[in-house]
């Protein structure tokens, strides 16, 4: 560190100096795409079309960005994404929890055998069509419970939630609250939770930023357009589908998506990782944090 | 003890999975079953209650279809620019409803994965409603697979009682008719008629007019004479900007016949949309002949002098755009494409390139790519196996077959979007049919249609819209213009559109996806030079032929002689 006197060596010199190249280099890597959305978000369409976006704005317009605000579908997409993160993580975590709690403890019996159990279904698992079969059986095709309800719960937080209770709650806490009358219930709400706040802002960021970005479940279990998730509608703006050029009837038919995609195409993608551009900030050094210690091995 | 719990828990789960994995199997299959069978049973009952007593319907090609107001679920992907596709709302859906008495009940499906969500929902027994509507990018493997299997209804039978336009399409164009029927003899979808006379001769090239004035030169008519115009652009430097930063041609093999060699290579050999032809009888891939190889020379010389873009075998459409407008539209030669507008974005710059005919190369071969069977579009309509009312599914669909509804699905309301001009001249040279109002809300944000979904028939094509005032840039009069041209140098080459037995296209389908693949890779290589036309020649044809080129055409000839010849 520099507040250590001792000198650099010549070698270490030349080492740190390419060191920060590259990472500089990294960086500009890394930051030149984003710059780069930011400004063709705010130029003019042809601007954009045309190559003329380096790296500042060319034309400033706000087309797009109107584009977006005027488009109902958006605004329920996001809408609906926004409820499907709250209460997809808020079920996450409170299912979490129980489940991690109690795997941690010694004096559960079985506990391994739960834990192998909780494993094998990260390995193994029925497939696509089983899947669907199953939530149809169950009553869930087109309802938001179908995005809430089979993601309920994450064997991979699971693990990382039982080794931190494992490695930082001891059994003699719980056996000291007990001698005092404590269940394991109030146990876990007033001593354990307070206790791993870290955890807990991990199991969030991973479940949210999952409920965020997720659009597979939605693409198989919805069929009302009014249900549909902000990252479905994206993709129906966004993508362009391979066209047999065969059965083209209409030579202005090739240009299918252009002018809704290219017209919003960047402000959309602004628009729609926002909310994780804010809130990542502030929760990463908890990700740093909360991974390490679930990667220590109980 | 702790031993003795782990193995009794160890067993139970044992116990447990088998059990489990049984009884899933057991119900799966048992569900099934039911499902199929109560589904066929509904609709044979159905046909027959119908028989019987009319149910309320219309006379067949009456309106409105239903007496009393019936309701019929549709499952279409959601177009994204289509803001509301409910009654009320969507001028389409308004009109149809108030003409047949038919409300419909939407089923919208994501439009980025269609088939994707498609194939699930078939798959799984998934409600798919009535009617499946629009360009899911269906092929005949499809029909057959689903129609085998009874997830898709044959309709030959509905057509032939409820649907007097659909029997009216199929003698005025039996080919389509030929085309649609699956080997087992039964109709499982209806395609689009594809009226468009310049799509069909659609691979066209492009020359930088600007350029070929400031050179003072002629257009090229021989491969000889545009490698010359080629050097003079990267030499001579005619945007006049005093650097030499001209681009000879440019193209993308993501776009509309926009690559690089399709349109040259035609000056050697012809060959169709996958690089097939049939001449005298026999199909051939024009890909393994020594012509193609020789046309293969050529291009590779041009790239060798640095005249084709190397980014031409990567670019998206956007990318070429961005090349195209570099200098506001003054870099390129020479380019390859459908129509100015999917490799221009300016309108300026669109009026600037103009049409190359067919070249002639050192032979003296001339011919220009000419689909033979572009009538035969995608397929717009299925009836799934589980429909409740499939009678006045054919019925509703029968109706999507006259003029009306079709060019209220491409061109909005009359009188509002679009309207029939008084005796004017169309891009094609007749009357013109149809002239838009304001700007053509195909890609618009808009409530009026849905994208044409419902579109199978129309009477007229886009190039019967009136023509632009001189001095604008007139998309349908420029193609309709140079596909008459290439036209003269087409000849009757391209391979039908064959309907296989489900494993007859399965493997078809298997060996046209790995030929092209390969073939393409390899065309991209020899331009290149990553590969060597004289040294590399030999392993590539071995190569197609341990692919399977020998089978993938023997497929294709049994099923012309069976049917087409």
């Amino acid at each position: 560190m520099s507040n250590s006197k001792l000198a650099l060596t010549r070698s270490d010199k030349i080492f740190y100096f390419f060191n920060d190249l590259f990472l500089l280099m990294a960086l500009l890597a890394v930051l030149y795409p984003l710059i780069y959305i930011v400004s063709a978000s705010f130029s003019d369409r042809l601007a954009v079309v045309s190559g003329k976006v380096v790296l500042w704005p060319v034309d400033f317009s706000l087309e797009g960005y109107v584009a977006v605000f005027k488009d109902p579908r958006i605004l329920l997409g996001y809408m609906n994404t926004l409820f499907y993160t709250v209460a997809g993580t808020s079920i996450n975590v409170v299912l979490t929890i129980m489940a991690a709690y109690p795997l941690s403890r010694k004096t559960m019996v079985g506990r391994n055998m739960i834990m192998y159990i909780f494993a094998f279904t990260m390995l193994f698992n029925g497939g696509l069509i089983p899947n669907y079969l199953l939530i149809k059986e169950l009553g869930m095709i087109d309802t938001r419970w179908a995005l809430l309800l089979p993601a309920g719960l994450s064997v991979f937080n699971v693990i990382i939630a039982r080794t931190f209770y494992q490695t930082t709650i001891s059994q003699e806490l719980f056996e000291a609250a007990s001698i005092d009358g404590c269940s394991h219930v109030r146990f876990v709400w007033n001593i354990v939770l307070p206790l791993s706040k870290a955890i807990t802002a991990v199991l969030i960021l991973f479940y949210g930023v999952f409920h965020w970005n997720s659009y597979f479940n939605a693409f198989i279990y919805l069929k009302s357009d009014h249900l549909y998730p902000l990252q479905i509608v994206l993709r129906d703006i966004l993508v362009q589908n391979q066209i047999d050029p065969t059965t083209i009837t209409d030579p202005v038919s090739m240009m299918r998506k252009q002018g809704l995609g290219e017209l919003m195409k960047f402000s959309i993608i602004i628009i729609a990782s926002l909310p994780v551009w804010i809130v990542y900030p502030f929760v990463q050094k908890h990700f740093v944090k909360g991974v390490m210690i679930g990667s220590i091995k109980g | 003890m702790k031993k003795r719990v782990y193995s009794f828990v160890a067993l139970m789960l044992a116990l447990i999975m088998v059990l489990s994995a049984c009884s899933d199997s057991g119900s799966n299959s048992s569900n099934n079953l039911g499902g199929n069978d109560s589904n066929t049973k509904e609709t044979s009952d159905n046909a027959n209650s119908d028989n019987s007593d009319d149910g309320g319907l219309s006379a067949p090609g009456e309106l409105p279809i239903s007496g009393d107001k019936i309701s019929l679920a549709i499952s279409t992907p959601r177009w994204p620019n289509t803001l509301s596709y409910e009654y009320g709302e969507n001028a389409l859906t308004t009109w149809l409803q108030d003409q047949t008495n038919v409300e419909v009940k939407w089923n919208l499906l994501p439009d980025a994965d269609k088939l994707q969500k498609l194939n699930l929902e078939l798959s799984s027994g998934g409600d798919l409603g009535d009617i499946i509507m629009s360009d899911f990018g269906v092929d005949n493997s499809f029909l057959a697979t689903y129609g085998s299997q009874n997830t898709l209804l044959p309709l030959e039978d509905l057509i032939e009682k409820h649907a007097p336009n659909i029997q009216k399409q199929f003698e005025q164009y039996p080919e389509i008719k030929t085309a649609v029927t699956a080997p087992d003899g039964h109709i499982y979808g209806l395609v689009e008629y594809g009226n468009c006379y310049n799509c069909n001769r659609a691979m066209r090239f492009w020359i930088n007019s600007d350029f070929l004035e400031e050179l003072d030169m002629e257009m090229p008519t021989t491969t000889e004479e545009f490698h010359q115009y080629l050097k003079a652009v990267k030499e001579k430097d005619p945007n006049g900007n005093g650097e030499a930063d001209e681009i000879g041609m440019t193209g993308s093999p993501k776009s509309w016949y926009a690559n690089v060699h399709q349109f040259i290579l035609h000056a050697f050999r012809h060959f169709d949309g996958n690089g097939l032809y049939i001449r005298n009888d026999k199909v051939t891939a024009a890909y393994s002949t020594e012509e193609w190889r020789e046309g293969l020379r050529y291009l590779n010389t041009l790239y060798k002098d640095g005249l084709i873009d190397p980014s031409a075998f990567t670019n998206d459409e956007s990318q070429m755009k961005q090349t195209v407008e570099l200098n506001n539209g003054n870099t390129v030669g020479a380019v390859a494409g459908g129509g100015q507008h999917v490799f221009a974005a300016n309108e300026e710059t669109r009026k600037r390139y103009d049409i190359v005919l067919p070249l002639k190369g050192p032979d003296g071969f001339q011919s220009a790519f000419r689909n033979d069977y572009g009538m035969i579009g995608a397929y717009k309509f299925m009836i799934p196996a589980s429909a409740k009312n499939p009678e006045a599914a054919i019925k509703w669909i029968d109706f999507m077959y006259t003029e009306e509804p079709n060019a209220r699905g491409r061109y909005g309301v009359p009188g509002e979007h679009w309207e029939v001009p008084q005796g004017s001249v169309a891009a094609n040279g007749d009357t013109a049919k149809f002239r838009i109002l304001g700007k053509d809300i195909w890609q618009e944000p808009q409530s009026a249609h849905w994208h044409g979904a419902n579109h199978v028939w129309s009477r007229w094509g886009s190039d019967a819209r009136e023509k632009l005032p001189e001095g604008q840039f007139d998309l349908e009069t420029d193609l309709y213009e140079a596909a008459v041209a290439y036209d003269k140098y087409a000849s009757k080459v391209s391979v039908p559109k064959f309907f296989f037995e489900p494993d007859n296209a399965m493997r078809y389908n298997e060996l046209r996806e790995a030929l092209k693949k390969y073939y393409e890779a390899a065309t991209a290589d020899f331009i290149v030079g990553n590969r060597d036309v004289e040294k590399d020649w030999e392993t590539y044809i071995s190569e197609l032929k341990n692919i399977g080129v020998e089978e993938f055409i023997e497929i294709q000839q049994a099923e012309y002689d069976r049917n087409w010849k």
